[in-house]
């Protein structure tokens, strides 16, 4: 357990102490970040698809059938969920700069999330699921629930947060009066920019276009719900992350056991 | 999908699945650093081709266009607005103090009228306190006990109830209270037209401002609001600047003015009023002693002509009312010198008085200016702060 606990913390201290270094530091650090988390989230990408796709194999096709070898999960799907990774880990890195600093504080209830929930979600499934789907199970539920709670919990608070006015303002002015000019220097800041850009363009556009709930009355609400949505994406790349370094920890556990 | 791949014993139910290739797990890391590198170089490449190809664009310009009632707007750079806003300040200033000096002096005008009418009333008080009975009813109290309250009592009544000065304060303040603010808005009318536009052309033609750039971006200034709050003092608004007791005194119903403000106990209390009181009190101290003398002198009369019988108590007694109505009359001239200063301490008392209450008016005066220039900065900041947008408008 004390594994688990270690990773994670560390996991997540190393994504917060990067969000608050200076931004020299930060560009430094994006590349070794990328690549770590880019691995965690592969972890726990591949531990999923495979297990599905071994159950799902399981249901058609004898023990001994050679089906059995060419279908399962190989270096093509492992390749897929590698740029998959790559891309998750991405958005979870811009994204995490970009945010708002007590959003940050939502996503820190990832932790006990994958540090409390899982074990006991395991002890619940025991009695109903297979021994070795235990782990991958629970990791997997606790995954989607981590994803759509900390989601909703985020654009919850997102709602309620004032946005800089653009209503009746041309989009260039817009952009120009509120995108901030940032003092990361490189790629990195000019990936700033672009997610900032992103996230402005879809507030002006639905301000100029819904407003507010007043306004529109439950469409608008369903709209900006469907805007912010891209935030989904941001807790689905920190669960995996998560779940990706959960499973490295159980691996040294199991190592460590013999 | 994947033949290359070594044949792996099938899983069996009970063994846990290999789901993480481990075996793969330093290729998949090189492959990753590979990809994340290539990637990034990209990337990075991308952004140099597009910085060498951004062509550096002209500076936006800020401008205030100024919109003042009756005028062209007045458009100006940021520094410009926020002098214009200082001057324009300054200039309410300036107004407020000159408003200040003129009403101050209409209701000094005012007030000496009214004290005109107060006199009467305060006549019809010390015409009962110096006249026979009055005299003699004060002597009988002052024997009796609580001469304070009897001179109380007619204060009130002669004073402030039959001869009405209650009725005419409250009047007073009231109209008082009524035409101020027109008063205030026909000098404000006569000054400041004039002068806002002259403010006006004067910083039109210190900042001219090309309004042509093209990126130029405006910023409306509405002032017209805030002006026309400022200089058209409405009787309502200029109401809900009265401090809470003198706002009391328009709506509270005319009750009596003088209990309110305590005026019979300084009216009491003037120094002449106190040295009249203090006269009849002195006359009172003498009386046993006057008594019994003008008893011992009819006394010895009596034994020197021994006269017998009702004769000689007919001059005892007339020696001795002689000798009493002697007294009275140093009394009531001892009296009648102080009616004079009586009822100038009298009437300095009320002015005094009605003077705190106008005093109110004056510091709503204040309060009033006060609000109309926060309420042009408060403009100011708007335009340059516009409030965020909210989804829940709350």
């Amino acid at each position: 357990m004390w594994r688990h606990v270690l990773l994670l913390g560390i996991t997540m201290a190393m994504l917060l102490l990067w969000r608050s270094a200076p931004p020299l530091y930060q560009d430094w650090l994006l590349l070794p970040l990328w690549v770590g988390c880019s691995l965690l989230i592969l972890l726990s990408n591949i531990e999923m698809a495979r297990a599905r796709r071994s159950v799902w194999l399981a249901q058609y096709l004898n023990k001994d059938s050679p089906w059995q070898q060419h279908l399962r999960y190989g270096l093509f799907g492992v390749l897929l969920q590698l740029l998959t990774s790559i891309a998750l880990a991405f958005i979870l890195l811009i994204k995490l700069l970009i945010l708002d600093a007590r959003l940050i504080l939502i996503l820190l209830l990832g932790l006990p999330l994958m540090l409390l929930f899982t074990p006991w979600l395991q002890q619940r499934l025991s009695r109903d699921v297979k021994v070795c789907y235990q782990p991958v199970v629970a990791r997997r539920l606790s995954v989607w629930l981590g994803t759509l709670l900390l989601g909703i919990l985020l654009i919850a608070v997102l709602l309620t947060l004032p946005q800089p006015p653009m209503q009746g303002m041309g989009w260039s002015e817009a952009m120009e009066r509120y995108l901030l000019a940032g003092d990361t220097p490189g790629m990195l800041g000019a990936m700033i920019r672009a997610g900032e850009l992103l996230d402005l363009s879809q507030k002006w556009l639905l301000q100029n276009t819904i407003g507010d709930v007043q306004r529109s009355g439950l469409l608008a609400l369903l709209i900006w719900l469907l805007a912010f949505s891209s935030y989904f994406a941001l807790t689905l790349a920190l669960t995996r992350l998560l779940a990706g370094a959960a499973i490295q920890a159980e691996h040294w556990q199991r190592k460590h056991h013999g | 999908m994947d033949k290359s791949s070594a044949p792996m014993p099938i899983q069996a139910e009970t063994h846990r699945p290999d789901t993480v290739p481990y075996r793969m797990l330093l290729g998949l890391l090189v492959l990753i650093i590979a990809l994340v590198l290539g990637i990034h170089t990209l990337m990075e490449r991308g952004y140099r081709s597009l910085g060498e190809q951004a062509i550096d664009q002209p500076q936006q310009t800020l401008l205030f266009r100024l919109i003042i009632q009756g005028q062209a707007p007045l458009v100006l750079d940021v520094p410009g607005t926020q002098q214009f806003i200082d001057d324009l300040q300054l200039h309410n200033t300036r107004l407020e103090q000159a408003a200040q000096q003129h009403l101050a002096l209409w209701q000094q005008q005012r007030l000496a009228q009214f004290m005109a009418q107060a006199e009467s009333p305060i006549d019809h008080y010390l015409d009962w306190y110096y006249s026979l009975g009055g005299s003699y009813l004060r002597l009988l109290i002052a024997i009796s006990g609580d001469l304070d309250s009897l001179l109380s009592d007619r204060m009130q009544r002669l004073i402030f109830e039959q001869g009405g000065l209650d009725q005419q304060m409250t009047r007073f303040l009231h109209q008082l209270q009524r035409d101020y603010p027109a008063a205030l808005y026909d000098f404000l009318a006569q000054q400041q037209a004039v002068d806002l536009e002259q403010l006006t052309e004067n910083y039109r033609q210190r900042y001219p401002v090309d309004e042509r750039n093209e990126y130029t971006q405006f910023i409306e200034l509405d002032l017209r609001q805030p002006l026309q709050d400022l200089f058209n003092p409405e009787q309502q608004r200029f109401e809900a600047y009265f401090p809470v007791a003198a706002a009391g005194l328009i709506t509270a119903p005319a009750s009596s003015l003088a209990i309110r403000y305590g005026l019979l106990g300084k009216l009491r209390n003037t120094p002449t009023a106190l040295a009249a009181s203090r006269a009849t009190r002195r006359y009172l101290s003498r009386l046993p002693i006057q008594l019994s003398a003008r008893a011992a002198v009819s006394a010895q009369a009596a034994a020197a002509a021994a006269p017998s019988g009702p004769i000689a108590l007919a001059i005892g007694a007339s020696v001795f009312a002689a000798g009493i109505g002697v007294d009275w009359a140093m009394l009531k001239a001892e009296e009648a010198s102080y009616r004079e200063g009586q009822k100038r301490e009298f009437l300095q008392l009320i002015e005094g008085e009605l003077q705190q209450q106008l005093l109110a008016i004056t510091q709503a005066q204040a309060a009033y200016f006060q609000a109309g220039k926060q309420a042009i900065d408060e403009t100011l900041n708007q335009a340059t702060r516009q409030r965020p947008f909210r989804i829940f408008q709350n």
